[in-house]
């Protein structure tokens, strides 16, 4: 918005030398003033209209130089565009300081180094095991699998015994057991949570345990003594082998994608007949050979099977009437395998430079 | 189990390529973990005769050698002792480039050009022996190429056999399996045998002490036996299962042994006494000295041989040193026995030893399969040591082992595999196995009717009707079965309420950036006491080493490795929670184990920033993580001053819910950080789980929401600088009743303004009204009445 300014006396008449002089020197103290005091560029072509424009004060006073007598009028003249030059340059030079100095400051005003870092505060992540043994959990829990955990410390009749492991048989070779007293021990597998929940309920059981195991094995880039396993098992009247591949199938599509094959090979476990070795097509090469896979294009990845009539014999399920099955996996291996990571020690150590990268 | 492809192919025809056979062992149980390939790369090595030999002008041990290679003779300089004219001998011409990498090219050997390399079994890759150059037979043609001469071409598979298939640990046994996978038949080769007029039976008499243990025990005598190296053919054998020749009567008996999966042994007859065999007990402390040549004290747990007074063997492990076949024998008492599988396994630990024999009994040979072995033993000695073999087997069976029937019904494996086979393919599956099927319970129709089993007791895993199921199964191929996904069952499941809340806590706290640890709760016992003297740990009896010998009674132990671990590194802040299980002992029973939670923070409160200065994390950070988290889960907490031996005595509280200890917060000793070699302060806390989450509400209620203004007040006071604070906190409240809806101290200060001893606490207080909104006036009444409680109560001033 304009400011209201005099109105400029267009129709008066100068006759005193004397009052031209003034209202010139008027104007140029005026004007000075008035560049001096403002700083924005609209404000100053105001100040330029008002002094130098075509209606101008100056501009109206140099036209009414007309009016005075010849001999006066080239002394004025010269005073006049003397100071008209003066206000056009202190103008112009006030411009052009204006101009350059409104660039500085604005962009200094609200320049924003953006790059600068922000204040994210501290990350934390869920150990990998976690994150692999809870995705498992997970997608057993969508095909209707319960929770169910058992003690790290059993007997030996939940950890063998129970599980149709006979005092003297070599099954028991594979299993190089920590020992707490004769009849107490680590468990080796989570195997015993088997037993434990089949002595409280009744078929159908529908179940997951996963839990911590250790095994009496040199600690290297491989085996460590203590690792994480998830077992499954499932009871009822009409479970088969079939389901078992079915459940397995599903479970490795889900977690290794669709495009991964399995394969089921017989294998032997004291508590499960048929006993089943499983190995998905190498997620690494695709089944081409590669060193993960010891160029055979198949991992080992889960043992499972039906479960033994001796198990249920155990804990009074009658095998004629109740059949079902139970795999097991190494969250560890699987973990290994889905981050590539060549060393299992890595996953107790807990380096945060390990850490930092699931 | 190593397996010779060649070897095998003499028992079972078969011809898919190897790879094939080896996944389709693999895919039915015999794991194939490698295929080998032997006797390759050996183009240009041929059979040569040497015609003529001098000695080397310039070398006392060189040879100059004559060798005739077929059209052409060529001049090869030698260094073997065993170089003799005459002899046949590989020779690798010149460009042959060797197994092991030699290149062989034209030669000077001080002065001796040689054209070529006479090479030893080592050179060739095909044996051990480096001694000397291979001697081959006599009978092979000179200029053959080496590999078709020895049959050197050959795949050893390395089977990783599971410990109930006793009957595949041998060539036989695994025959038998490829015949039963490839639609084949095994053949079988009869002994010839010729024995001599004289009996057996007069020279050695088998008198079995103790039949349980050894249920069978034959024996024969072999005569006039020479003993020399075995022929090329065998030691290749033995090589190709992973044995080592050693002299004829030996190396036979233990290559029946890989070939029928029978051990046996071979008895100088001179240096047995008695000419009787006794199988009786060890007796505890008695010694014996193996043919290892080490002194070995036995226990009952050990059976013996022996020769009627003195022991000879320990049956089925191990013979004596003394009545080893050696280069003078000349008679051979050959044994071949079955030993009751737990007696040779107690029997091998009690010793600390297992050999290719009691590897073979300890998992169960075959009691049938005993004589069987000793005639082909018999053949071979007959064949290669040039030996008489009297007549007859004196055989001592006292009550004989009968094979086992079973009853199998088709429904039942096709229930159990969802399969749909027929009886007759089911038969020919069990057939195939050499399992004898009879028919049986025809019922009309002939729809479902039972088989009758009879299985050879060389299988004494097949036992039960689901034994033969997988057996099915496994020729079948489970590859075969199909695959099924159903639903049903039970779908509603239920998280378990401890995962519930685990699963909150571990959000919260990896949301407040800290990282979840999982380690090795095996630990150091000495460690583990400074941290925790009063509880008794459980300890392994027989540990890894003895920092891994007894189960954690504290996270603190492992998060403290952690963070030492860690600096060590240089990562110098440390924010880390473990949710694991701790133990302690509880005599015979099983041990109490609690699910903990761990929380261990050192370094800087907040990471390296531009605006920020870094300030070493203290005892309240973690004091707020734990407010944080216990209000995540709806529950508040009191610090009670108490706690542990490792943390500082005047830094360390009781964690509490409504009275009830549920954990620990403090700041760790110098001295444990020392034994951490740890430099920077670190802040732990501890709490079992179990009570933790046994406190979060399961439910969660609406309230509705505040319909009034609140009414805020600040007011500064001036205490004694060790009156708590919190104290001045609940007056306010217990003063202001149920208007009060917020205390927070906004400011401690002590310094100018306040006289000394006295610090300043300075509140901000809300005040809300359910009912009404409230005046200014019935505030102020309450805010005085409260102001005054606290001059009254405390000795507090108003500060303005």
């Amino acid at each position: 918005m304009r400011t209201a300014t005099r109105a400029v006396p267009t129709t008066q008449i100068m006759l005193s030398v004397a009052k031209f002089k003034q209202s010139l020197k008027q104007a140029q103290k005026e004007a000075l003033l008035k560049i001096e005091q403002t700083s924005e560029l609209e404000g100053l072509e105001q100040i330029r209209i008002k002094y130098l424009g075509r209606k101008g004060i100056i501009t109206f006073l140099l036209k009414s130089l007309k009016d005075f007598p010849e001999k006066e009028r080239p002394a004025l003249g010269k005073l006049s565009n003397q100071i008209k030059d003066q206000l056009e340059e202190v103008l112009f030079r006030k411009i052009k300081e204006v101009k350059e100095g409104e660039v500085t400051r604005k962009g200094e005003k609200e320049f924003f180094d953006y790059t600068l870092l922000g204040r994210k505060g501290w990350e934390g992540r869920l150990h990998p095991l976690t994150q692999i043994n809870e995705k498992v959990v997970e997608i057993f829990y969508g095909m209707g699998f319960e929770v169910a955990r058992g003690p790290d410390v059993e007997t030996d009749y939940y950890n063998f015994s129970a599980l149709n492991f006979p005092p003297d048989h070599p099954a028991r070779d594979m299993q190089d057991t920590f020992y707490v007293k004769d009849d107490l021990l680590l468990r080796t597998h989570t195997s015993p949570v088997q037993i434990r929940v089949f002595e409280k309920r009744k078929p159908p059981v529908r179940i997951i345990t996963p839990g911590r195991c250790y095994r009496n094995e040199a600690i290297n880039a491989r085996s460590f003594c203590t690792f994480l396993q998830v077992e499954g098992f499932y009871v009822d009247t009409d479970v088969t082998f079939a389901d078992l591949k079915g459940v397995l199938s599903a479970f490795v599509w889900e977690l290794f994608g669709k495009e991964v094959a399995l394969r089921f090979r017989a294998s032997f476990f004291p508590f499960t007949e048929p006993s089943a070795e499983v190995d998905i097509s190498c997620v690494i090469c695709g089944g081409k050979g590669c060193s993960v896979c010891k160029h055979r294009g198949w991992l080992e990845i889960l043992g499972a099977g039906m479960i033994d009539p001796e198990v249920f014999k155990a804990v009074g399920y009658d095998p004629e009437i109740y059949s079902g099955y139970a795999f097991g996996m190494g969250v560890d291996r699987i973990a290994m395998l889905k981050y590539r990571i060549d060393d299992i020690r890595l996953f107790y150590e807990n380096d945060l430079k390990f850490l930092r990268q699931f | 189990m190593k397996v010779s492809i060649r070897w095998l192919k003499e028992f079972v025809d078969f011809d898919i390529a190897v790879e094939e056979l080896a996944s389709r062992l693999t895919d039915a149980g015999l794991e194939v973990e490698t295929i080998t390939p032997v006797g390759r790369d050996l183009d240009r090595v041929v059979v040569g005769q040497i015609k003529r030999m001098s000695k080397h002008p310039q070398a006392e041990k060189l040879s100059v050698c004559e060798v005739a290679v077929g059209s052409e003779s060529l001049q090869i300089v030698c260094g073997a002792p065993n170089v003799a004219e005459g002899a046949n001998v590989p020779v690798a011409l010149i460009g042959a480039k060797l197994p092991g990498g030699i290149q062989i090219t034209e030669n000077s050997l001080r002065g001796v050009e040689s054209y070529g390399m006479i090479c030893s079994e080592k050179e060739l890759e095909v044996g051990e022996d480096e001694e000397g150059i291979l001697i081959l037979d006599a009978d092979l043609k000179v200029g053959e190429s080496i590999s078709s001469a020895l049959d050197l071409e050959d795949w050893i598979l390395d089977i990783d056999l599971t410990p109930n298939r006793p009957d595949c640990l041998s060539v036989m046994g695994v025959a038998r399996e490829v015949a039963a996978l490839c639609g084949s038949r095994l053949k079988r080769r009869e002994v010839s045998l010729h024995e001599i007029e004289e009996m057996a039976q007069n020279r050695v008499q088998v008198e079995i002490g103790d039949p349980q243990a050894c249920p069978r025990y034959a024996a024969r005598v072999i005569e006039d036996v020479k003993i020399v190296e075995s022929p090329f053919w065998l030691r290749r054998k033995l090589q190709s299962g992973g044995m080592r020749p050693i002299n004829n009567v030996v190396d036979i008996t233990n290559l029946v042994m890989l070939e029928l999966g029978h051990p046996l042994h071979g008895f100088d007859y001179k240096l047995f006494g008695q000419k009787k065999v006794v199988v009786r007990r060890a007796q505890d402390e008695e010694k014996f000295v193996t043919l290892d040549q080490v002194e070995r004290t036995l226990s009952r747990e050990a059976l013996l041989i022996t020769d009627g007074t003195k022991p000879v063997a320990i049956a089925g492990i191990m013979g004596g040193m003394e009545s080893e076949v050696g280069p003078d024998t000349r008679t051979v008492l050959l044994e071949s026995a079955y030993f009751d599988p737990k007696v040779i396994r107690r029997g091998r630990i009690s010793l600390s030893i297992s050999t290719e024999s009691s590897q073979r009994f300890e998992r169960g040979a075959d009691p049938n399969g005993v004589v069987k072995a000793i005639d082909r033993a018999a053949e071979l000695l007959e064949n290669l040591a040039s030996g008489k073999v009297l007549k007859g087997v004196v055989d001592s069976y006292p009550s004989p082992i009968h094979p086992v029937q079973i009853t199998l019904r088709p429904q039942r494996v096709n229930k159990i595999l969802s399969t749909d086979l027929q009886p007759q393919q089911i038969k020919s599956i069990l057939s195939s196995l050499e399992l004898s099927v009879k028919v049986e319970n025809s019922v009309e129709g002939g729809e479902n009717y039972d088989l009758e089993v009879e299985i050879p007791t060389l299988r004494p895993d097949l036992t039960r009707e689901i034994d033969l199921v997988e057996e099915i199964a496994r020729i079948h191929g489970y590859g075969n079965i199909k695959t099924t996904l159903r639903a049903g069952g039970n779908l509603v499941t239920e998280i378990g309420w401890e995962d519930e809340v685990s699963r909150r806590v571990k959000e919260f706290l990896v949301g407040r950036g800290l990282f979840e640890v999982i380690t090795n709760n095996l630990v150091d016992p000495e460690v583990l006491a400074k941290l925790n003297p009063d509880i008794l740990p459980v300890s392994i009896r027989n540990p890894l080493s003895q920092d891994l010998s007894v189960l954690s009674t504290t996270l603190a132990y492992n998060l403290l490795w952690v963070v030492s671990r860690n600096k060590n590194r240089l990562e110098k802040n440390l924010r880390i929670f473990e949710l694991g299980k701790v133990f302690s002992a509880k005599g015979d029973r099983l041990p109490d184990e609690r699910l903990h939670l761990g929380i261990a923070i050192s370094g800087n409160r907040e990471p390296r920033h531009w605006e920020t200065e870094e300030t070493e994390t203290d005892l309240f950070d973690l004091k707020g993580i734990l407010e944080g988290l216990f209000e995540h889960l709806l529950l508040s907490f009191e610090l009670n001053p108490g706690g542990n031996a490792f943390l500082q005595a005047d830094r360390c509280f009781h964690v509490q819910i409504g009275g009830e200890k549920i954990g620990l917060l403090g700041e760790v000793t110098e001295e444990i950080l020392d034994a951490f070699e740890i430099k920077d302060k670190v802040f732990w806390a501890e709490l079992d789980f179990e009570k933790l989450s046994t406190r979060v509400p399961r439910k969660k209620q609406f309230s509705s929401l505040p319909k009034f203004p609140p009414v805020d007040r600040d007011i500064a006071v001036v205490v004694d600088t060790m009156l708590l604070s919190k104290m001045i906190r609940d007056k306010i409240k217990e003063v202001g009743g149920g208007i009060v809806e917020e205390v927070t101290l906004f400011d401690v200060y002590k310094g100018k303004q306040v006289p000394a001893g006295k610090k300043s606490l300075a509140y901000f207080v809300r005040y809300r009204s359910q009912e009404k909104t409230l005046t200014d006036e019935e505030v102020d009444e309450i805010h005085r009445k409260v102001i005054s409680e606290l001059e009254r109560s405390f000795d507090a001033t108003l500060r303005r």
